[in-house]
């Protein structure tokens, strides 16, 4: 187990180089001189020659590449991201300001879809074909077929205009988290419902959960000892993905319910060719990714034991 | 009275285009102390006898007929007087022991867990009897917080043999347990098997397709073709070697499918249990029938003591006219 974190966390490196060499590289990939642009940002559309040489010389953008890089990487190490092209606030303490924001309505929505999906898929595996089924899979399909921008707005409809009963956009309680995270968990829940179904019919239909019944076990028992672990595995990959997606900002949901969280904030930067701050939203949405993908694959070992000892550690 | 007495079962299975006759009209009993086998190729319905004697079957099965367990009928009983039986009173070894073990628990917990569920053991106590029986399949307790997939297909066969065991029950139902295991390691598990029982007093089930297996530890074999049980008798009376002998022809045609004597093929194909042929299911391929086989099914005929034939000329006196 330990030689496998050691392999996870050197490949979460590894990614992580990747990301910082796209980022850093995508600065030069757009189109026009980055000073020009820098210097647009700052000082509006009738530049002289000389502000752009004096944004290009102050900013050091007349080293060579891999100086820059460097030294950019040695400000990022220190979680200096620099400022804001256009705001001039600092990017990190920016994204520290929105990330949580983010972060709370990821883990609502994700806990939300976990709590409904994993259940009803199970409910439903077992009364396979009979009415509670297709109740079910009936409602899922409603799940996934619903755009989130669609209800999105429908339940900002009923709930904050018809019933008065909820806010309709901002953040602050848990008041304001209700509807964004149920437009969010929505079609997830039906997602996760459908693969523990499945997962959950395959795994009954194993030759050891033959042998777990063969044993005299209860239902309870054969369900939740032996069942439940093998069928969680495709479930725990598909929402630690979601969750890699979730954590990176869910531009639509976040723009309906006026969330400032950071996808609004990458898509503003955007807007605004705000690089700087554009860098460190894909800097931090990459480092995300890394993490959550490092921290499914370790669940994933303690669950199983046939990646924990297999690769000849 | 017999620890087992199936009485005239029916197994079918029901899907949207056919049903499928696994078993039709078994009769066979196990008495206690005794050692039965179940032979017979692959796809005749024998993995399926020994699925419906534990109710191990899917839900679209149709089960008519009687398992008498002591009396008492199986088919009748609650889920939890079936619970009650299956590890406790019914032990079972499922095919292909790779498959059969589940692949996130510890070993040892996949055999102690059945101390706790039927003997109302504590976790300790429980861990402590797994371990002595460990070391009576052969297999190192320091092994037993390892898991399936570390194991050989032969330890793992190991494993499903304590687990069958566990609870000392009357019988052991092996299905079989000797499937995909060299010549070797086939006997040694063989040699294991019957020594655990015979020690415990256990009767045992056992099916296979390995009839060198089956002469070698059964008091008595049943051969079984496309779902009907068509030869039951003491194995000496089973195993005879020489053709037109008064076992069945398919009997007799297994025997001499066997490498040592003779290596001959039987012709033809296994019938589809969803289309079974008329008259005597085994005419098709049967180098000894005659006009009506294709017509008369045959009844079960004793035509020794306790030896019981379903063929129409078998044991005839007019067998050669």
């Amino acid at each position: 187990m330990y030689a496998y974190i050691v392999k996870r966390l050197a490949l979460v490196f590894l990614v992580m180089s990747g990301v910082t060499v796209i980022t850093f590289g995508a600065m030069y990939l757009a189109p026009g001189d980055p000073a020009e642009i820098i210097a647009t940002a700052r000082y509006g559309q009738d530049l002289t020659p000389g502000q752009i040489e004096w944004v290009r010389s102050t900013e050091h953008l007349d080293d060579p590449v891999y100086i820059q890089y460097l030294t950019w990487l040695n400000h990022i190490i220190r979680l200096d991201l620099g400022r804001s092209l256009i705001t001039f606030d600092d990017v990190a303490e920016e994204i520290a300001v929105r990330f949580p924001t983010t972060l709370t309505l990821a883990l609502a929505s994700l806990i939300l879809s976990l709590c409904i999906g994993i259940p009803v898929g199970i409910i439903s595996a077992l009364h396979k074909n009979a009415f509670l089924d297709y109740t079910t899979t009936s409602i899922a399909l409603l799940g996934v077929s619903m755009p989130n921008f669609w209800l999105g707005l429908i339940l900002i409809w009923f709930f904050s205009l018809y019933l008065r009963v909820l806010p309709s956009f901002g953040s602050g309680g848990i008041s304001h988290l209700i509807l964004p995270a149920v437009t969010l968990g929505a079609s997830m829940a039906a997602i996760t419902m459908r693969l523990m179904r499945s997962s959950m019919l395959d795994v009954m239909g194993q030759e050891y959960i033959a042998t777990a019944r063969a044993k005299g076990l209860d239902k309870r028992t054969v369900l939740f000892r032996h069942a439940l672990k093998n069928a969680l595995l495709p479930v725990i990959t598909f929402s630690g993905l979601q969750l890699g997606f979730l954590l990176g900002g869910t531009v639509i949901v976040e723009t309906i319910f006026a969330w400032p969280g950071i996808g609004k904030l990458l898509v503003d930067s955007i807007y605004a060719r705000d690089y700087s701050m554009i860098q460190g939203c894909v800097l931090l949405i990459g480092l995300l990714f890394a993490i959550t993908n490092l921290a499914i694959d370790l669940l994933y070992a303690s669950i199983d034991p046939r990646i924990r000892y297999d690769r000849h550690d | 009275m017999a620890l087992i007495e199936i009485k005239n079962l029916n197994v079918h299975f029901y899907s949207r285009n056919d049903i499928v006759k696994a078993n039709n009209g078994v009769d066979l009993s196990i008495g206690e102390n005794e050692i039965v086998g179940l032979i017979g190729e692959t796809g005749c319905g024998k993995t399926i006898l020994g699925r419906a004697i534990m109710r191990l079957l899917s839900p679209n099965v149709s089960l008519e007929g009687s398992i008498l367990y002591l009396g008492r009928n199986i088919l009748d009983l609650t889920q939890q007087e079936i619970q009650a039986i299956r590890g406790r009173e019914i032990g079972m070894i499922l095919q292909n022991p790779a498959a059969s073990l589940n692949p996130v628990l510890p070993v040892g917990e996949q055999v102690a867990e059945v101390f706790r569920c039927h003997l109302g053991n504590s976790v300790a106590e429980a861990e402590q009897k797994a371990k002595g029986l460990f070391e009576q399949v052969g297999i190192d307790p320091a092994r037993m917080k390892e898991y399936p997939h570390q194991f050989s297909g032969g330890m793992k066969q190991r494993v499903m043999i304590a687990i069958g065991l566990a609870a000392t029950p009357k019988l052991l139902i092996a299905d079989e347990p000797t499937k995909g295991l060299d010549k070797e390691r086939k006997w040694q598990i063989i040699t294991l098997m019957s020594d655990l029982i015979r020690k415990r007093s256990v009767s045992m089930l056992l099916i296979t397709h390995d009839l060198e297996i089956a002469e070698a530890i059964c008091d008595r074999i049943a051969v079984m073709y496309a779902g009907e049980i068509i030869e039951i008798g003491r194995t000496a009376d089973i195993m005879q070697r020489t053709l037109h002998s008064t076992t069945h022809p398919y009997a007799n045609a297994l025997i001499h499918a066997l490498p040592k004597y003779g290596m001959m093929p039987i012709p033809g194909e296994i019938p589809s249990l969803s289309s079974l042929p008329s008259g005597c299911r085994f005419h098709p391929r049967c180098a000894e029938r005659r006009e009506d086989c294709s017509q008369v099914h045959p009844e079960m005929r004793e035509i020794q003591d306790n030896h019981l034939v379903r063929c129409l000329y078998r044991g005839v006196s007019n067998e050669h006219p």
